[in-house]
């Protein structure tokens, strides 16, 4: 069915019906308590995003300052100092990424930028800058990766994505936890799939596609944001990400991405188009 | 006189520019409005995939509620005047297997329609529906419209 025609203006009752008013009125009264609802969670996450980021700081200005302050120190206390110092940057610096690549991503202006990029290197960026975080909950962490070739993708996106995945599976880890992390490439494509094996235990081995879904919506609190924006980056790189449940816990993700198409192209177009003035 | 800026318009992003640019995109099950004020001469275009934001997870212009607000506000903020913005809408394709029972094409484009309603903008034009993708220019100095209907049917949004 093809439309072309103009503006319609529809015309307004004289005497509206009291059962269509009260339905209306309900209505409005329903949208209204969501309203409510969706301005305490702005306020929550305003909240939160406020102390992920004020207090990183503070303790990177604590912890310098105090560092210049003494005039003798051991190499062990400098150490300690100085690890402390990179887990706040860290911290600030993954939320800060998040929080803009968030605001890019809802102004509509978050564009691939593809690029041959070797997803090993991806892969081992984020292991090491998650490291620190696997070290202090003792996750057991298990690295497959396979790839045929480069891929085109972006890689700053890529590298998001692996880190806000493996960043939600850290926070849900219980210290001990096992992880399982399998990077390949297929047919242009980088395939990924995380998961903290130890939720399910014995059935691992029977996590199968059932349990699988597509990923459902988070709330926009600060560890939220990450798997939201993560998700959303596949999305605009035209990948899909999954999430798998296990006893209504979430034991993983499995996400793809294909190699960048050809956009646009220049073929005639003019004589076999349609023109709208 | 320079050429227009070319650009490739993503799923789920929008443009608008004050100086012309020529704007391409394919819409298959996705659909486009493009605004255009012929006064200040700004023009701008979203692509979205769904119709409506459930409130949850990011506020992306991949819903159109969102996208169109979104296109609307950025034209403001670069000069173009509300009274005199003219609407196009194009996409909204769906595949005619009998496992689409969402009907994502005629949703996304109803949602198009009755928004712009919503905020007195005239839709001067529209090529909408049917099974086929579409590619589309959008020429954001003159509001012009180019459309080609590909001949591959629409097999996912």
């Amino acid at each position: 069915m093809y439309i072309n025609s103009g503006y319609h203006i529809p015309s307004g009752e004289q005497n509206p019906d009291p059962a269509e008013l009260a339905f209306l009125r309900k209505q409005v009264m329903l949208l209204n308590e969501r309203l409510k609802e969706v301005e305490k969670h702005k306020s929550s996450f305003l909240s939160n995003m406020r102390n992920e980021i004020i207090n990183p700081f503070s303790s990177i200005l604590g912890l310098s300052g105090n560092l210049l302050g003494r005039k003798e120190a051991s190499n062990e206390q400098l150490c300690k100092a100085m690890s402390l110092i990179y887990q706040e940057t860290f911290a600030l610096d993954f939320h800060l990424k998040t929080i803009f690549f968030a605001a890019e991503i809802e102004s509509g202006e978050c564009y691939p930028d593809p690029a041959y990029m070797r997803p090993e290197g991806a892969v081992a960026e984020t292991l090491v800058a998650l490291d620190h975080l696997f070290q202090k909950k003792d996750l057991r962490l298990v690295v497959y990766q396979s790839f045929e070739e480069d891929v085109f993708c972006d890689p700053e996106k890529i590298r998001m994505i692996f880190l806000g995945v493996l960043y939600h599976i850290y926070m849900n880890s219980k210290p001990g936890d096992g992880v399982s992390v399998k990077v390949y490439t297929r047919d242009e494509t980088l395939f990924a799939e995380m998961y903290n094996t130890s939720i399910m235990g014995d059935e691992w081995s029977l996590f199968d596609h059932a349990h699988f879904k597509e990923l459902c919506m988070f709330n926009n609190d600060i560890e939220g944001i990450h798997l939201s924006v993560a998700r959303a980056l596949t999305e605009s790189l035209d990948g899909r990400m999954e999430v798998g449940f296990y006893k209504e816990s979430i034991a993983g993700f499995r996400f793809n991405v294909p190699a960048a198409g050809n956009c646009g192209g220049n073929d005639i177009f003019e004589d076999k188009g349609l023109i709208f003035q | 006189m320079p050429l227009p800026a070319t650009h490739y318009l993503y799923p789920s992003t929008l443009y608008s520019s004050r100086s012309p640019a020529e704007v391409t995109t394919v819409l298959g099950s996705c659909v486009s409005v493009c605004l255009y004020d012929p006064v200040n001469k700004v023009g701008g275009i979203n692509h979205f995939m769904l119709p409506v934001w459930s409130g949850e997870g990011l506020a992306s212009p991949k819903y159109g509620d969102i996208a169109i607000e979104k296109l609307l506000g950025k034209m403001l903020s670069l000069g173009a005047v509300r009274a005199n913005l003219q609407a196009k809408v194009f996409g909204g394709a769906d595949s005619r297997r009998a496992t689409n029972v969402f009907k994502i094409g005629e949703r996304n484009c109803q949602l198009a329609f009755s928004k712009l309603e919503e905020l007195h903008i005239p839709v001067v034009s529209s090529h909408w529906g049917g099974e086929l993708p579409r590619k589309l220019i959008f020429r954001t100095g003159t509001g012009e419209a180019l459309l080609k209907v590909l001949s591959k049917e629409v097999v996912t949004g």
